[in-house]
């Protein structure tokens, strides 16, 4: 993970989870903020249980899952792959799950949007961690570079 | 149970939507997508301008989940689907194309925003994603109602002239359709551009006003011919907003602004099409968010046609068959000189140094002058000002009627001291408050 990339993240961007269940179906959730664990090499994703529970499901069995984080000014995305595992949130996560909420709330209002969509968006209840193991990382700003790899662990 | 038709407010294309895929190696991949449509009951399209691996992952294992988000009230929809196949022309395909060129012309992204493909989807179930937002105060029914459209179609279709039709035309759009402003714009052949004819709800009226094809969503509509909506505008202001409009400005440019609504959030720009040929555009404004849907389109494609019929009756209705004699009547208090200058190179118009317009319209204000000034009469038949016109500008599409309500409107705006009045059908007055004097290029001469 590259020091650019890691900014990056630590910015109020949109979160989405993607994973795959026993049949090959996939599933979207999204996040409601990280924690970078660069020296890890890993990204730590907060997901709602209640409000995604076939994420959570899939991560559970599966153990593999997708992360994008797009900042909704420019559109400016990265899509991180890897392996992922699942622990209880305590109380530093929540806590940055609801600075995470403010700051996304702020910057997607400075934009135009009103404070009752985005709250569609940012369910906190039942609050898990998705650990994933940065093993790629694609660019997926919009334009011709769109899908291509740009660092990662394997 | 949600139904896709209860859905129109996740196809506004405001809030991005999301699909994930499964790839071959059994990782999943998310991607956000600018526009997904409704095709029918069972069906929806994504447009594909560059998800490379979306595309791949699904000719592997066909199977999508999509996640709709409602540009309305952020409520979102989780929708299991099947791809079922790729489609890069038709229809469907245009219909994408078009919109997804206005709204990323919208953001400045339109060089990156070629739509390749549309892939359509089969859908196998639609779920409500459980939520913690407050419920929304129900939503006012936006959609047109009938006994209203029947009643505009009927003032349309029955007005006197062209002019009242348009009147009509944009009575409903402010009435029917909700808009805080609306335009009417008719196509000035040859040319590949539209041009104000007359507005409602603006500051300032804009008759004569142009707009290239292809620029912004009216020149797009009018290029493409379809109907182009954006329901949040945002942040992006609208091109001319913030350039004020002044007389120097126009005298030095001969070119008149377009109108734009201060605050508008939605927009519409329906092509005025009759029979295959394009007329005009008609365009629509509010300042509330996603104020035309599905419904007001629909709406708004009936008055169009309506409207655009009627501009090519005009065109074909034969002049009265015995015309009354056209009386040669005293003109002018023979008071204060009127300075009107030609230039044949433009057919602009200038009145006492201020400009009026310029084209075809010009020629015909100027041929109107000069007879005026060479036979003392003051009254036209809409005949022998088409001959005069088309005279001078070989294989140009007449529109007279049309272009004759552009530039009464303009002379309107402008409080000249020449204005156009009817009179009678198939006929134009000259009122002139003072003795012209024609000065520049004289409309005899010029293009032969």
């Amino acid at each position: 993970m590259d020091a650019s990339l890691v900014r990056f993240l630590l910015r109020p961007v949109m979160i989405l989870v993607g994973t795959v269940d026993p049949a090959a179906r996939p599933e979207i959730g999204r996040g409601v903020g990280s924690l970078v664990v660069p020296e890890a090499g890993r990204i730590d994703v907060l997901v709602s249980r209640w409000q995604w529970p076939a994420t959570i499901a899939n991560v559970e069995r599966a153990g593999r899952a997708a992360a994008t984080f797009s900042r909704p000014a420019d559109y400016e995305t990265y899509q991180i792959k890897g392996r992922a595992t699942l622990r209880a949130a305590g109380a530093p996560e929540a806590e940055t799950a609801r600075a995470y909420c403010r700051d996304t709330l702020a910057a997607l209002m400075e934009l135009g949007m009103a404070h009752d969509l985005v709250a569609h968006w940012q369910s906190t209840r039942d609050l898990v961690v998705v650990s994933l193991s940065v093993d790629e990382v694609f660019s997926q700003t919009p334009g011709p570079l769109a899908g291509q790899r740009i660092g990662g662990a394997t | 149970m949600i139904r896709l038709a209860d859905l129109d407010d996740c196809f506004e294309g405001v809030i991005p939507s999301v699909v994930a895929t499964c790839g071959a190696d059994g990782l999943p991949n998310i991607s956000y997508l600018s526009h997904v449509n409704r095709v029918d009951d069972d069906h929806i399209a994504l447009s594909n301008q560059f998800f490379g691996k979306t595309a791949a992952n699904l000719r592997r294992n066909p199977c999508a989940t999509i996640l709709l988000v409602d540009g309305r009230t952020g409520a979102q929809v989780r929708v299991e689907a099947i791809f079922v196949r790729s489609e890069t022309e038709g229809a469907l395909f245009d219909r994408v194309a078009a919109q997804l060129a206005a709204s990323s012309a919208q953001v400045g992204m339109e060089a990156t925003m070629q739509l390749r493909a549309v892939d359509v989807f089969r859908v196998l179930s639609l779920q409500a994603t459980p939520t913690q937002a407050p419920v929304p105060p129900a939503d006012p029914d936006a959609r047109p109602d009938l006994p209203a459209l029947a009643h505009a179609v009927a003032a349309i279709d029955t007005a006197p002239d062209l002019g009242g039709a348009c009147e009509a035309a944009l009575d409903a759009a402010m009435a029917l359709l909700g808009a805080d402003a609306a335009m009417i714009l008719m196509r000035d052949h040859p040319r590949d551009v539209l041009m104000t004819v007359l507005s409602r709800g603006y500051e300032t009226g804009g008759a004569g006003a142009e707009v290239p094809f292809g620029i912004g969503a009216i020149g797009i509509a009018a290029a493409t011919r379809q109907v182009i909506r954006v329901g949040d505008l945002g942040r992006v202001r609208r091109l001319n907003t913030a350039i004020e409009a002044s007389s120097e400005q126009e005298a030095r440019s001969r070119r008149i602004r377009l109108p734009g609504l201060g605050g508008a959030l939605s927009h519409m720009a329906v092509p005025l099409c009759s029979g295959g040929a394009l007329a005009g555009v008609l365009f629509v404004e509010a300042r509330r968010r996603l104020a035309f849907g599905r419904e007001p389109e629909a709406a708004a494609m009936i008055l169009a046609r309506l409207l655009a019929a009627a501009m090519r009756a005009s065109e074909q209705s034969p002049a009265p068959a015995a015309e009354p004699p056209l009386p040669a009547t005293v003109t002018g208090d023979g008071g204060r000189s009127l300075r009107v200058r030609h230039y044949g190179y433009d057919d602009s118009l200038f009145i006492d140094d201020a400009y009026i317009i310029k084209g075809v319209a010009g020629r015909i204000l100027a041929f109107l002058i000069g007879s005026h000034l060479a036979e003392g009469r003051d009254v036209f038949s809409n005949r022998e000002i088409r001959l005069a016109a088309s005279l001078r500008l070989p294989g140009y599409r007449d529109n007279l009627e049309t272009r004759l309500i552009l530039l009464r409107r303009r002379l309107e705006e402008k409080s000249a001291p020449i204005r156009l009045v009817s009179a009678g059908r198939g006929q134009i007055r000259l009122v002139l408050d003072g003795r012209p004097e024609l000065v520049g290029e004289a409309p005899g001469e010029g293009r032969a």
